[in-house]
């Protein structure tokens, strides 16, 4: 290979990823742009792209109080979701990576099956369920649970993968010292998976936070989730980009930071554990 | 060490069938009621017709009535083919734009981490927040694609979402921005994965750039390319979120999917026994799909 050709191919090469990495990202700029253009730069032709930031878009959001009230209950869905799917997931994968049971390829199919039907499915025959049942008047339950349906059988296959990576000495170390086996798997066997767990809860949090079809049918106008309130923003954009790009903005910073704090994780979690990096 | 051996065998015991059942039995008792039961629950009614603000009244059986009227329902069939046809024009276009952006990553060595930090924040973005965005973008007056456009080619106002022929596109556009990405972070972690000998090797033996991708990079993430189409599949067959945000269907029915279809007649048309029959059908259909795809590993492999 000559010299010349090879410099050829590595500057085309740069081009393209550039192209690339521009044109992801020039969407999620503009948003941000928005965000604190002021009102009258908003519509000028061409676009504005250097002006004195404004904080005016947010500071009516705050004012209104409907989406930090939107924030609040995505929270408390996510970090309710997530948590009963930590407890459930793991000790369910512990059981499937160290326990020899009887069937336990069939247990293995069942979780896989349950992870493979499309929420699209379930949507209607779970509104019709909660709707009947009462569920859906207690604030939050429905929702917590439709989104644990979907994070549950995740949490599971990521939890699995990580205690396989673990040795099952200290385990068994802990159980000459007399540890009963729930307090093996509380204090020896799931502190060591730590940094997974923590990667699969931030995951967890994440696709919850995401979730928009379950949140749209099981919310009422109090407890709407952030998606469920942005949506309501789509059908008056032409009205207010500033709002509507504020509240995108405060909404996605958070799913921005715990993404690239779990980004090494990023793609295993994306593929049930069957790409490690 | 024989002891050793001897205590490691009775403290394995310990991992007897008992605990081990104990341990799964919540996460499979609330995949059971929750999603097993609520489709058995959907199946039921399905043989059933009410509607949405009925519920607690007496339904009327209507045996398969509604299965049978799906069959000359020209909008599910609309929806049906533009699920299949969206699903796999993107999965085309994300794999190919996916691999060599992957190959062209894998290739370079400054900057890598940045750009995988970079270009992983729209597949962890909120799908109707991504819809919003691209609203933005697709503004006929206002949106800087027409603006960008016009600087160069004089185009005038194009309606991206409102026109028949270019709505179906635009939501394909906006799916291959957020989720290429993925496909390129997968890719791209199976490329890195690649042992170095096996590179050196075939360069010693000569083999250059494109020799390399096609015997050596290929093989070696063909598994991968399979996963990530699997879950492409899954993922775009029940697509909703981004076309509620974009298009809710329109115009006319031309960008209406199966999952979107699906929520309407329940929700806004209020026919609940149809809308469980639909729910089954996408069901039966996302199965159908993927044993296709396992069919095909199994014979791969």
């Amino acid at each position: 290979m000559k010299k010349g050709k090879y410099n050829v191919g590595k500057l085309i090469t740069v081009l393209i990823i550039t192209v690339f990495t521009v044109w992801t990202i020039v969407p999620i700029a503009m948003v941000v742009l928005q965000s604190i253009k002021p009102r009258l730069l908003m519509f000028t032709t061409p676009p504005t792209l250097f002006f004195k930031p404004t904080i005016q878009h947010f500071a009516n959001i705050f004012a209104k109080q409907q989406i930090p009230g939107y924030l609040i209950n995505s929270l408390i869905v996510g970090v309710a979701a997530t948590a009963v799917c930590v407890l459930l997931g793991s000790m369910a994968a512990y059981s499937l990576a160290r326990f020899k049971v009887k069937g336990a390829g069939f247990i293995a199919i069942i979780i896989l099956l349950a992870r493979m039907v499309p929420a699209a499915a379930l949507v209607v025959p779970m509104y019709t369920f909660m709707n009947h049942s009462g569920i859906i008047r207690i604030p939050y339950l429905g929702v917590i649970i439709a989104h644990t349906t979907f994070s549950l059988p995740f949490t599971i296959w990521m939890m699995r993968s990580f205690f396989q990576d673990i040795p099952k000495d200290l385990e068994y170390a802990a159980m000459i010292d007399g540890c009963s086996i729930v307090k093996t798997f509380f204090n020896v066997a799931l502190p060591l998976t730590a940094p997974g767990l923590t990667a699969t809860a931030i995951l967890t949090l994440l696709t919850s936070w995401n979730e928009f079809m379950y949140a749209l049918v099981l919310t009422a106008r109090t407890t709407k989730t952030i998606p469920v309130g942005i949506s309501s923003f789509i059908g008056s954009v032409s009205v207010d980009w500033g709002g509507s790009s504020a509240a995108a903005v405060m909404a996605t910073v958070p799913i921005f930071t715990a993404g690239l704090l779990v980004q090494k994780y990023l793609v295993r979690g994306m593929t049930m554990g069957a790409v490690k990096e | 060490m024989q002891g050793k051996v001897r205590m490691k065998k009775k403290l394995s015991s310990i991992f007897n069938n008992k605990t081990g059942y104990a341990f799964v039995a919540p996460s499979l008792i609330f995949l059971c009621i929750f999603i097993f039961g609520m489709l058995i629950y959907a199946f039921y009614l399905s043989f059933y017709d009410w509607k949405l603000f009925d519920l607690g009244r007496l339904k009327t059986f209507v045996g398969l009535s509604n299965y049978i009227n799906m069959l000359t329902d020209s909008i599910f069939k609309t929806a049906l083919m533009n699920t299949l046809k969206f699903t796999f024009i993107s999965i085309i276009i994300e794999l190919v734009i996916g691999f060599f952006i992957a190959l062209g990553l894998w290739n370079i060595k400054r900057m890598k981490k940045l750009i995988q930090s970079v270009i992983l924040l729209p597949m962890i973005t909120a799908p109707v927040i991504v819809g919003l965005i691209w609203r933005y973008i697709y503004d006929p007056q206002f949106g800087i694609l027409n603006y960008t456009l016009n600087v160069f080619f004089n185009t005038g106002e194009i309606s991206w979402l409102g026109s028949h022929s270019l709505a179906f596109v635009s939501i394909i556009i906006v799916e291959v921005w957020q989720m290429t990405p993925f496909v390129i972070l997968v890719l791209h972690a199976g490329m890195a994965a690649i042992p170095h000998e096996n590179l050196e090797a075939a360069r010693v033996d000569g083999a250059n750039g494109w020799k390399i991708v096609k015997s050596i990079v290929i093989p070696y993430i063909f598994p991968l390319v399979i996963i990530v189409l699997i879950m492409r599949t899954m993922d775009l067959y029940k697509i909703f979120d981004t076309v509620y945000a974009l298009t809710k269907g329109g115009p006319g029915y031309t960008t209406e999917t199966i999952a979107l279809y699906t929520y309407k007649t329940g929700f806004s048309y209020y026919q609940m026994g149809y809308a469980m029959a639909l729910s089954i059908v996408t069901l039966v259909f996302i199965f159908i799909l993927s044993s296709i795809y396992f069919k095909k590993v199994k014979k791969d492999i």
